[in-house]
């Protein structure tokens, strides 16, 4: 089955500088989510490629977006240390979490909105509950020797990115944490399969790897892209047949998941590096963001 | 008629004393000029005391604000005339039983006693002194008097090695030395005990005293005590120190008996020996009527004036003679016609040379079993050079099982020596292990410190001890000694003892460990500036010694190298446990499993095992069958045994609910 979502249906600029964060909504994913460095927080439906409402709040740049399950609220990060809560339809911060010390680089929610984690530069993965009012986070965990570049859920699973290499899989059910060493350089994105028995790691030495979540095991690496210095999102594509990576070279790279070879190599950006890459849970729709500040929906 | 009197007439009236009925006759008044009888005084007029009773014009003389005068200022108003001293007076502030205190109440101190005269004495007496144990900087050691230079040579006292053998030995100060005797208790005067005369103990031997022959160069008869100069008593001298003299070696200091109240020996500390009266009235003659310095003493007085008949009192004239004459040593004034000599002449000091021992004198019983009669002969010298086995033959000692340093030596090497030395009789050259005597030397006492340690705290380590810094010299040559920079022992403060030498090193050891620079895992997380001296402008001040700062090169994570290499899988993945929070559980939908999973388990496994009690190894299936099968309840509808069942007994009621209020109250 070849890769047919490379073409750019349309480019959605409105960001003033680069685009950090990228997500679609949930369940259909027909909206999208964009945070970059000029602090606003736009959403769009990718479709019609029209901006439907703009959020500002942020004093610095934003790093991270995550969607609940049930679209009422998302969730942004980024430099000012705060995890706000959005309101989407009145747009309008519900609550700030206070407690990192650092740049919030990820934050992710679980499967029914009732936890918020977020993954910071001071090496902390912080819970926080949702549900309650309490300000401190119901958990917070220290594990990372360094800062944590992205958390990812999966079930009762929490897998959180960090620059010391390693994968840190928390496994809520079996109180234990998987520790994986996944490349001596720093990790910057971390995706789970929806098995749930893989995930795909991209690392600052230029590879993208597939691993067994069972055993640790190696199964793939993807390389070729450009990728040593900034964070370049990866990404599952076509029912994960295939995976995608942006590249610091303005380019988005295609990779046959089993086979490992390169697949495609779509220009976009300007030149200018590929920051997120999303594909649509549903359709054959691809979103990339890169440094230039648009973002190219892709698709048939 | 009005109801009010006047106050002289109400003074004058006869039955101004009140209307209760006198036994006995009234005290006169303390003061006739004032009234005692508890009328109204105006305050002018009152009687003004200090604390303690005093008549005292409130410090008109030190100072003070209402020295009889109209005060000056408004609160000075209600200065406390006639009262205890207090703006409250008499009235009592607060009851404060001393019924807990009853020993620390009424106690009269020394203070009350004492007016101010003698209470600013005993101020200025008082004399602020520096804590013994205090060190301070600049001071001396401890406290004592100021360091000389005979203190810093001398080195500090301890106990002697004899006596502290003698206290592992189990002698205690005081005891004499030797077993124990079995004798009488004695009660503390020294008396045997009568009453338990028949028991005998065992005690450690009296402390005989030590006999110390002096020789005599006085003229005091024997067994007389002189007087000590000043300060220290004579009998004192005599009583309790362990020596006992054969005459004194003192100078003949009671020539002249103290006339008068002399500084250190009053005139009633006389030992009684002549019957004098100190406070015999005396002819005026003998009275000192000139100030500063001695009466001019007349030649003649020693002699009554010839021709002249004057009345002398028995007593005054011998005193007389006493003071003017001296006498001999045996008490007498000396033969008519001679006088004592004023320089008393030094018998000249015996010399007598050592007997001179004979050529074949031979020490009795030994002269056969001595190998070596020659190295004797040739006199004291050859003496001292003998060792100890040669003295343990010389007093026909057994041999002790020691070694030579022939048993040491290989047999080549012992024929070496034969040949070099030409000595035949040598002994056999055994060539066994040398034996690995721990030496107690003064070495030993240093303690251990790794050298690298020691190299790497005086090349990098901070330098403590900033505000002593002689200490931080011996700290630093300890360092160096320990590196192996140095050679010989680490310094010691002047006068310090070994103990507090051994508690300094121990200190230096403490430190460097503490102040090395910092090393391992720690060191790879900082970059010191010296090493990015290194990398960045090669400074002139760059020492090769920095290097050791460096730290060594991270040691790669084997999961990482594994990574490296690609080997994914159990290489790189390692297990850490964590406990989810309760609430996180909660939340997740998990089962919250508690802070251990392996107590979990327990858990888990106790649950199911609570089911199925432990029947035993009997027969297996049969028990659980009847356990498995629930006991009947019966149940009869028509009585409830809970109501009609018999009441316990009230004594249970008691011991559950103990002693109620109504028990109390009957």
């Amino acid at each position: 089955m070849p890769f047919t979502t490379r073409k750019p249906t349309s480019i959605l600029t409105g960001h003033v500088g680069p685009i950090h964060a990228l997500t679609y909504s949930s369940g259909a994913g027909s909206y999208l989510l964009t945070g970059g460095t000029d602090r606003k927080i736009h959403l769009w439906n990718p479709s019609t490629s029209t901006k439907i409402s703009s959020y500002s709040g942020h004093g610095y740049s934003v790093l991270s977006l995550a969607c609940s399950h049930d679209n009422t609220v998302f969730a942004s990060s980024g430099g000012d240390k705060l995890v706000f809560l959005w309101d989407v339809s009145t747009g309008t911060t519900v609550r700030r979490f206070e407690g990192h010390w650092g740049q919030i680089n990820a934050v992710a929610f679980n499967a029914d909105s009732s936890v918020l984690v977020s993954g910071s530069y001071d090496a902390t993965v912080r819970f926080w509950d949702l549900k309650s009012q309490a300000k401190k986070p119901v958990q917070t965990l220290e594990d990372a020797k360094d800062a944590v570049s992205d958390v990812v859920l999966y079930g009762h699973e929490v897998l959180a990115a960090s620059v010391d290499g390693r994968v840190r899989a928390y496994d809520l059910r079996m109180g234990r944490c998987f520790v994986d060493v996944v490349s001596p350089a720093p990790l910057t994105c971390v995706r789970v399969s929806r098995d749930g028995r893989a995930m795909l790691v991209s690392a600052l030495d230029g590879t993208v790897r597939l691993l067994d979540r069972d055993n640790g095991g190696l199964l793939k690496a993807y390389k070729g892209h450009k990728n040593s210095e900034l964070r370049v999102r990866c990404a599952f594509a076509q029912a994960e047949e295939f995976v995608v990576s942006g590249s610091e070279d303005g380019e988005v790279w295609v990779w046959d998941l089993l086979e490992g070879r390169l697949v495609d190599r779509l220009k976009a950006h300007a030149g200018k590096a590929v920051t997120c890459v999303e594909f649509s849970p549903v359709k054959k729709q691809m979103v990339t963001a890169g440094a230039d500040g648009t973002a190219v929906v892709w698709g048939e | 008629m009005p109801y009010k009197r006047n106050r002289s007439e109400f003074e004058q009236s006869p039955n101004q004393s009140p209307s209760f009925a006198l036994y006995g006759t009234a005290l006169p008044p303390l003061d006739s000029s004032t009234r005692d009888d508890g009328s109204y005084v105006p305050a002018w007029k009152q009687e003004v005391v200090d604390e303690r009773g005093r008549k005292r014009l409130h410090g008109a003389f030190t100072g003070g604000f209402s020295a009889g005068l109209y005060p000056l200022r408004e609160s000075a108003m209600h200065s406390y005339f006639n009262t205890v001293g207090s703006k409250e007076g008499w009235t009592p502030s607060a009851f404060k039983s001393s019924r807990g205190a009853r020993a620390k109440t009424g106690l009269p101190k020394p203070e009350d006693f004492m007016d101010e005269e003698d209470l600013r004495e005993a101020e200025e007496a008082r004399q602020i002194e520096m804590n013994r144990n205090f060190v301070g900087i600049g001071g001396p050691e401890d406290g004592r008097q100021p360091r000389t230079l005979m203190d810093l040579l001398i080195p500090a006292i301890e106990d002697t090695m004899g006596t502290k053998l003698l206290k592992k030995m189990g002698w205690k100060e005081g005891q004499g030395i030797g077993p124990k005797t079995l004798r009488k208790a004695k009660d503390f005067d020294g008396e045997t005990e009568g009453s338990s005369g028949s028991k005998e103990f065992l005690f450690a031997p009296e402390n005989a005293r030590l006999v110390s022959f002096r020789r005599k160069d006085d003229v005091h008869g024997l067994g007389y005590a002189v007087e000590a100069p000043f300060g220290k008593s004579g009998k004192q001298d005599e009583g309790n120190t362990d020596v006992i003299g054969f005459g004194t070696g003192s100078k003949p200091a009671k020539l002249k008996k103290p006339t008068g109240p002399a500084f250190g020996v009053g005139i009633l500390n006389d030992d009684g020996e002549d019957d004098e009266d100190p406070y015999e009235i005396r002819p005026k003659s003998s009275y000192n009527r000139v100030i500063g310095g001695d009466k001019p003493k007349k030649k003649p007085a020693a002699r009554p004036l010839a021709g002249k008949h004057v009345f002398v009192p028995k007593k005054a004239a011998t005193l007389k003679s006493y003071e003017t004459a001296r006498k001999c040593h045996d008490g007498r004034l000396p033969l008519p016609g001679f006088i004592l000599a004023d320089v008393t002449v030094e018998p000249q000091k015996p010399h007598y040379p050592p007997p001179t021992v004979p050529e074949d004198w031979k020490i009795p019983g030994m002269a056969e079993k001595t190998p070596a009669p020659k190295a004797v002969s040739t006199g004291d010298a050859s003496v001292a050079k003998l060792d100890p086995r040669a003295r343990g033959a010389l007093l026909g000692e057994a041999p002790l099982p020691g070694k030579s340093v022939f048993d040491f030596l290989t047999p080549e090497a012992r024929n070496r020596i034969a040949n070099l030395t030409g000595k035949t009789d040598l002994p056999q050259g055994l060539g066994e292990a040398p034996p690995s005597t721990t030496r107690s030397t003064i070495a030993d006492i240093v303690p251990q410190l790794d050298s690298s340690v020691a190299l790497s705290a005086l090349k990098g380590g901070y330098m403590p001890y900033g505000d002593d810094l002689e200490k931080r010299a011996r700290y630093r040559s300890f360092l160096e000694i320990k590196a192996g920079l140095r050679e010989g022992l680490p310094d010691r403060k002047y006068g310090m003892n070994t103990q507090d030498w051994v508690k300094e090193m121990t200190e230096f050891v403490g430190a460097a460990r503490i102040f090395k620079p910092l090393s391992g895992s720690m060191a790879t997380r900082f970059t010191s500036s010296a090493s990015t001296n290194i990398q960045g402008n090669m400074d002139k001040s760059f020492d090769s010694d920095v290097l050791i700062n460096r730290p060594a090169a991270k040691e790669e994570d084997p999961a990482e190298a594994a990574a490296r290499m690609s080997m994914y899988g159990p290489l790189t993945r390692s297990v850490i446990e964590w406990t989810p929070n309760r609430l996180l559980c909660k939340r997740f939908n998990v089962q919250y499993m508690g802070p251990n999973t392996a107590t979990a388990e327990i858990k888990s496994a106790a649950a199911a095992n609570f089911g199925v009690p432990d029947i035993g190894s009997g027969g297996v299936e049969v028990p659980i069958a009847e356990t498995s099968k629930p006991d009947v309840l019966q149940i009869d509808a028509e009585k409830n045994e809970a109501l009609e069942g018999e009441r316990a007994a009230d004594e249970v009621f008691k011991n559950i609910f103990g002693d109620s209020d109504d028990d109390e109250d009957e």
